[in-house]
């Protein structure tokens, strides 16, 4: 999810007319762009992962038009021949070796726009880019820039002045001490040499991904410029080029193409802005959509959303990256042709209503309980291995245990309801006693059988505390709940750090092992500052069905 | 008239003190606290059978100051004993009594203006002599002590004895109200007439048929009582309930699923890319134990990592290097959808399959967010089933949740296409809530799994509905705060 700031001026007037926030707030929405913010210069867009093209206020300015049925079809965007050239050195091959580039002309950069485009790159290396990691933009005035620029490496001790610096620095000194260099360092640092841009005079033109150096920076009175998207992923390093440029041809400048030289001798020329023909069939729209659309209408929603076609096959613009399946087309019919337009339909699939067992059990015990007078509580399934074993005092089992817990309170998955339930007594010592509470709780246990390795398991707790709580008054509530289900229960003398030596029982049904009842110890009380006695017992109520 | 057993005792207490008296004075004659003397002759006054006068006392009370000269008598009569031995200096006098200076210098003053020393000032300060009258008072029992005394013992003293003891600072007065309840004649006959009420029916009452000769006493049917608290179910659980009913009431069967989830179930086999952002660190609970999970046979997961790399029929598919080992990494579900397409792969369309559970996110725990929550899923999976089945079943669900108003905004999930956000729209906010989201699972999520036909499908928050309906502002309320008071307190309706 990105959310992008457009200044409205700039933004209406791409668009061609001028827009009152309801076309904000309930029009454009329909488009698939929820307003987030408004003011009088300008809006906050949420733009879904799939249309990274809006991410710039020209994309966006485009699919409006197309939506509001201002301007229709794909506009084209020519791309001019040049003697731009770009060698890649063997050393990058395989670890940062996709490069595409393009050389623009003739722009016209205002503060608002120039602003608009800083947005974008930013934008892009973001999501598409994954933080850099996948690829990165860079962009250079080419004004003092000489050809052939080569992608290489450069030695730590290579000097360079970076962008709004005055001072040489070593490649490793940026690393550790620029701001870039601290947010994305980590993508090099273990590198024997850094992945740099040179020049044709051997000048530092970046450090890749992280920097740009000072000498050939962009600012309004940049005219023509230089664009590098550099990364691990071909598609991601195609994206994103073609979305800038599409972007600033939309302003209009000129796009020329870069030749790009392998090692291998092969040459890519980019960037490359031909729309894909996909086939389509109106038929698989219609019938997905329960719409009777003749081909005409079919073609007026996807002209709308900025398509073309060629034939009956449509062409998609070298900026939509999101189609990758005749399914998508028939989104953006949908989406043209209004959500709201849809008439819901009553269902009508029949099938047969079926119960999960499990539930339906749990349910018919939380009706007990709740008879017998206790309030249901629903607590956390995370915890921490302090809160699980030490203090109840009692024995650390092999547990799921997190890898990355973002706080130490969230460490594993707990394995009993017993220390869920003291903490809810703990967090109502204020309030009126007697306390009478239950959970029907899932606990999980390690299961190397078990296709995921490790097995939900419901248990039912019940606890009571207040000035006399004890074990006779919970053993009568937990005969009475056990008379219920019709199940016969014995008790046998057992031990539990959690409970009082000699005031503890392991319940059992048909000879097996289904639970334990009784008093907290003393100590485990206070572990969990509480100040009343509280008796309670828990049943694994798989074994009761 | 009915009356109330205590308005009895109030009566008699009242007739045993001639018919009048105060509530502290009742409440001796009655036996029976003070309190409830007042209360109840207040609501004997309400039925006409008493008159209430109020009344002001003033209540003189001894200070610090007082209580010790109570006790050790007063300073200028310690001065006036010692005079009789014959004239002294003060400094003398000082040291015999062992008064402090100020008070003995304070106590000059006193002794001149009663004419009981005469004072001179000599060649070693102030000389005192004792006159008759002073000798007199020297001798004499009675004085400001035995006044003190009086004060202490009964309250009483005279007007103008208190206010001189109050300028001497030995004693305060505290005012405060009283009343005296005088007896109406009314109240002899309601007596009578109240002996034959029954107060307490009892089980040797109902037996022996005395109720049916006397009255039954009726109640202050407003009267507060004490708070009582049976069992509950908490609001998730009603509410959770209230869903399960209306999708098993559309016909739909229900599931469950493993909270430790494959990767590839939670992730892979619904299209979302290996390197997608809500598969990071920062987003997904990845495990330490177990450490590894099964994925299914070779098929689907052939099918799946063919999805991803180049694509099902027609599809372009993501277009990298799809890696088994990241599939089989465990971690705790991230939404129930896990569950609800592992359903898919089992299923023979038409199908419609729900579930409600338990999910995880890795957040940081606060008003807005918790680390895990509940969710529902539900799918639909038919041969004719298109974009307005899905709208249907959404709108059909939301009706019966209590929500008229909907629509539909287009929305972005990775695995689903039609994508949408259904919304609601609450009047007294003004404003659409989203409320979970929903769509047509795209091919490369369907084809893999051998299933050919459109799969309607949704995600729902069970909080938030709950959360809009009590007005709750923070989500801990849910799992982390376990209040009682809010429990006990909070409506099922």
């Amino acid at each position: 999810m990105a959310l992008v700031t457009f200044n409205k001026k700039d933004l209406e007037s791409l668009i061609g007319k001028k827009l009152t926030e309801s076309d904000y707030k309930d029009k454009l929405i329909m488009m698939g762009v929820p307003l987030e913010r408004y003011t009088d210069t300008e809006v906050d867009l949420e733009i879904f992962p799939n249309r990274p093209d809006m991410l710039s206020v020209e994309g966006f300015a485009r699919a409006a038009q197309g939506f509001l049925g201002i301007k229709t079809k794909s506009p084209e965007y020519e791309v001019k021949r040049g003697n731009f050239v770009v060698n890649v050195d063997q050393k990058l091959l395989g670890l940062r070796g996709c490069a595409g580039f393009a050389v623009v002309k003739d722009l016209k950069f205002t503060g608002e726009s120039i602003a608009a485009f800083m947005q974008l790159q930013e934008k892009l290396a973001t999501t598409i880019g994954r933080k850099r990691k996948k690829a990165s933009i860079g962009t250079y005035d080419l004004s003092d820039l000489r050809f052939p620029v080569k992608l290489t490496t450069i030695s730590k001790i290579t000097k360079f002045i970076p962008l709004g610096g005055t001072q040489e620095q070593t490649a490793e000194q940026v690393l550790k001490t620029h701001p870039k260099g601290q947010e994305y360092g980590h993508l090099i640092e273990k590198w024997l040499e850094y992945p740099a841009y040179l020049d044709g005079r051997g000048r530092v033109m970046s450090l890749l991904p992280v920097i740009n150096s000072e000498f050939s920076k962009i600012t309004t009175s940049t005219k023509n410029m230089l664009i590098e998207v550099t990364g691990t992923d071909w598609k991601a390093v195609r994206e994103m080029l073609n979305i800038i440029v599409c972007a600033l041809a939309e302003r209009g400048a000129k796009i020329y193409e870069v030749k790009t030289v392998y090692p291998s001798e092969k040459v890519i020329r980019m960037p490359d802005l031909r729309p894909r023909k996909m086939k389509f069939d109106i038929n698989y729209a219609n019938k997905l959509l329960d719409l009777d659309l003749k081909q005409n209408e079919v073609k007026e929603r996807l002209l709308r959303m900025r398509f073309d076609f060629a034939g009956n096959d449509v062409l998609v613009p070298a900026y939509r990256t999101d189609i990758m399946h005749p399914l998508d087309l028939v989104e953006d019919i949908a989406i043209a042709h209004g959500y709201e337009k849809f008439e819901p339909r009553i269902p009508q699939i029949p099938t047969i209503a079926k119960p999960n067992e499990k539930e339906e059990f749990a349910n018919l015990l939380r009706n007990i309980m709740s008879g017998l007078g206790f309030q249901e509580i629903v607590t956390f399934i995370l915890t921490n291995e302090g809160e699980e074993f030490d203090k109840t005092k009692r024995q650390r089992l092999e547990h799921v245990e997190i890898q990355n817990p973002k706080t130490i309170d969230y460490t594993m998955a707990r394995t009993s309801l017993i220390p869920s339930i003291l903490r809810a007594f703990a967090q109502n010592q204020s309030n009126e006693m007697p306390h009478k509470m239950f959970e029907v709780g899932t606990v999980v246990h390690l299961d190397k059988y078990y296709e995921t390795g490790a097995k939900n398991i419901t248990k039912l707790i019940a606890g009571i505390s207040h000035a006399s709580a004890g074990y006779s008054e919970i053993k009568s509530m937990l005969e009475a709940f056990c008379r219920n289900i019709g199940t016969e229960v014995s008790f046998a003398e057992t031990e539990d750090g959690a409970f009082i030596e000699g005031r503890v029982a392991e319940i059992k049904a048909k000879g097996e092992k289904v639970g334990i009842i009784g008093e907290i110890h003393p100590e485990v009380l206070l572990n969990f500052n509480i100040e009343y006695p509280v008796a309670l017992f828990q049943l694994n109520i798989e074994k009761l069905k | 008239m009915d009356l109330h057993p205590l308005e009895i005792k109030v009566i008699e207490g009242l007739k045993k003190l001639g018919g009048k008296g105060s509530a502290g004075a009742i409440a001796e004659a009655a036996g029976i606290e003070k309190p409830q003397a007042e209360r109840f002759a207040y609501s004997l006054s309400q039925k006409g059978l008493a008159v209430l006068e109020k009344r002001t006392h003033q209540t003189p009370k001894l200070t610090k100051l007082g209580e010790q000269y109570k006790k050790e008598g007063m300073p200028e009569k310690k001065i006036l004993k010692e005079l009789l031995d014959g004239e002294q200096t003060l400094e003398r006098l000082i040291g015999k009594t062992g008064l402090d200076r100020k008070e003995a210098e304070a106590c000059i003053g006193i002794l001149k203006k009663n004419g009981w020393a005469a004072i001179r000032k000599g060649d070693k300060g102030l000389e005192l002599e004792i006159t008759e009258i002073g000798k007199i008072e020297a001798n004499s029992k009675k004085d400001f002590q035995t006044e003190l005394q009086n004060i202490a013992d009964s309250g009483y003293v005279d007007e103008n004895v208190l206010n001189q003891l109050r300028k001497r600072g030995l004693v305060e007065v505290a005012s405060h109200a009283d009343f005296t309840v005088e007896l109406k004649e009314e109240a002899s006959s309601a007596i009578t007439e109240a002996q034959d009420v029954i107060h307490n029916l009892t089980h040797e009452i109902i037996k022996s048929g005395e109720w049916k000769t006397k009255k039954l006493r009726g109640y202050d049917v407003r009267a507060e009582v004490a708070n009582y608290y049976g069992g509950k179910l908490h609001p998730l659980t009603v509410a959770r309930n209230k869903i399960r009913r209306i999708f098993l009431d559309l016909g739909f069967e229900e599931t469950e699923g493993p909270l430790v989830e494959s990767s590839f179930w939670n992730f892979d086999a619904l299209f979302q890319p290996q390197d997608h952002p809500s598969r990071d660190l920062a987003d997904t609970f990845y495990l330490k134990s177990p450490k590894e999970t099964n994925i299914p046979d070779a098929k689907i997961v052939g099918n799946v990592k063919k999805a991803h790399e180049s694509g099902t029929l027609n599809s372009t598919g993501w277009g990298y290097k799809w890696n088994a080992e990241l599939a089989k990494k465990p971690i705790l579900r991230t939404h129930t959808t896990a569950v609800t397409i592992r359903a898919l792969s089992q299923i023979k369309p038409p199908a419609k399959v729900f579930s409600i559970g338990r999910v995880f996110r890795n957040e940081t725990l606060d008003f807005k967010h918790l680390p895990e929550f509940t969710q529902i899923d539900g799918i639909v999976a038919d041969e004719n089933v298109s974009f307005k089945d899905l709208l249907g079943y959404l709108k059909e669900f939301f009706y019966r949740m209590g929500f008229e108003k909907i629509r539909f905004r287009p929305a972005y999930f990775p695995y689903t296409e039609m994508s949408t956000e259904p919304e609601v729209y609450l009047e007294e906010r003004g404003e659409w809530i989203e409320l979970g989201g929903s769509g047509i699972f795209r091919p490369e999520v369907t084809e893999p799994l051998g299933i050919d036909v459109p799969v309607l499908a949704w995600g729902l928050s069970l909080e938030r509905p709950i959360m809009l309906k009590y007005g709750l502002k923070d989500i801990r309320s849910f799992y982390y705060f376990n209040d009682l008071k809010w429990l006990r307190d909070v409506s099922l309706k």
